[in-house]
């Protein structure tokens, strides 16, 4: 820790201009398939021709299962993908995530498909809602915001 | 990312144990660590503010870095300004690199996880796929191992507090 809260904004101001220039710099990167980085949903949406022929790794929400098409987004765009030779059947509305090959713009040849039932991320969102809480819970008992020095101290006690 | 409940109870596991055999480790110290094991998934804050909405700006962004080793230890880092305590960072530090711990056996649809070591290295390494981020077993495991823990955890206490009357 540092002495002042000067410094201490100092480290933290230093920091997160790191943190930000680092989302800038992974952001402009392209797909590298030799290093497994393949091109995602992101790719596909901005530049869906550049990707025919190559292996992609997408995920999307299921919008028709017969034949099976899934929507994928990226901030207000969407588009509608056909997935051929998917050894699943995921329902309507369930997340998938496929990887295969992109035979034209719009279809992915899968090699393999995981499916996660929409139940199933209403319930990790739900669990992680509650470990959120059990945790503030636990600042709330063992720490108290020290307004002086504007830090977190430990608060004496059997919780602590 | 298992889920965030998943990661926490691993924390809360790995931090309660941890005490019983290092006395400076205290109950506080195990919040931290279940602090640093939600880090990484701070990547969710791109389902308040959408990358794709920045990136319309004409900047390239992407909230993963937050997912890497050093994204999570900067951010171990800056908590560590508002934390009176010597031990906060690598505590806090020790709670995400668990969380990178579960994460890389996730099942992944390329085979591969995900490029952990980033900027220092892309390389992505094999993932043995043993669970999917929506499934409920690893919750269900992590729970009744920390309800073990909890109560041998009680059980020390009160022979502590026996003990010291």
């Amino acid at each position: 820790m540092l002495a002042t809260f000067k410094h201490r904004l100092a480290v933290v101001i230093i920091l997160t201009v790191l943190l930000i220039s680092l989302f800038v710099w992974y952001g402009s990167l392209e797909p590298e398939p030799d290093v497994h980085r393949y091109p995602r949903a992101e790719d596909l949406i901005k530049d869906e021709q550049k990707y025919v022929g190559q292996e992609v790794e997408v995920g999307g929400r299921v919008v028709s299962t017969t034949p099976l098409i899934i929507e994928i987004e990226h901030g207000d765009d969407t588009r509608e993908l056909y997935i051929t030779g998917a050894d699943e059947e995921p329902n309507k509305n369930d997340r998938v995530t496929v990887f295969g090959t992109l035979e034209d713009e719009n279809t992915i040849a899968a090699s393999e498909i995981i499916v996660k039932p929409f139940i199933n991320y209403f319930y990790m969102y739900a669990v992680s809602v509650v470990a959120a809480l059990w945790i503030l819970f636990r600042i709330s008992r063992q720490f108290r915001w020290d307004g002086e020095g504007k830090i977190f101290m430990k608060r004496e006690g059997p919780d602590g | 990312m298992a889920d965030l409940l998943t990661h926490v109870l691993l924390a809360y596991s790995l931090g309660t144990v941890l005490s019983w055999r290092y006395d400076r480790i205290e109950k506080h110290h195990v919040t931290l660590l279940m602090i640093g094991a939600t880090l990484p998934d701070l990547t969710r804050i791109g389902l308040i503010i959408d990358p794709g909405y920045i990136q319309g700006l004409g900047l390239p962004f992407s909230y993963f870095p937050l997912h890497t080793i050093l994204g999570s230890l900067i951010v171990a880092f800056i908590i560590t300004q508002f934390v009176n305590d010597e031990l906060a960072f690598p505590i806090i530090g020790a709670g995400a690199l668990s969380h990178h711990l579960l994460d890389s056996l996730l099942l992944n649809a390329s085979g591969y996880s995900y490029p952990l070591f980033w900027p220092v290295s892309s390389y992505s390494p094999p993932t043995p796929g043993l669970y999917l981020s929506t499934d409920m077993w690893p919750a269900l495991v992590a729970v009744a191992v920390s309800l073990i823990i909890w109560m041998i955890d009680r059980k020390k206490l009160k022979s502590e507090l026996t003990l010291g009357e």
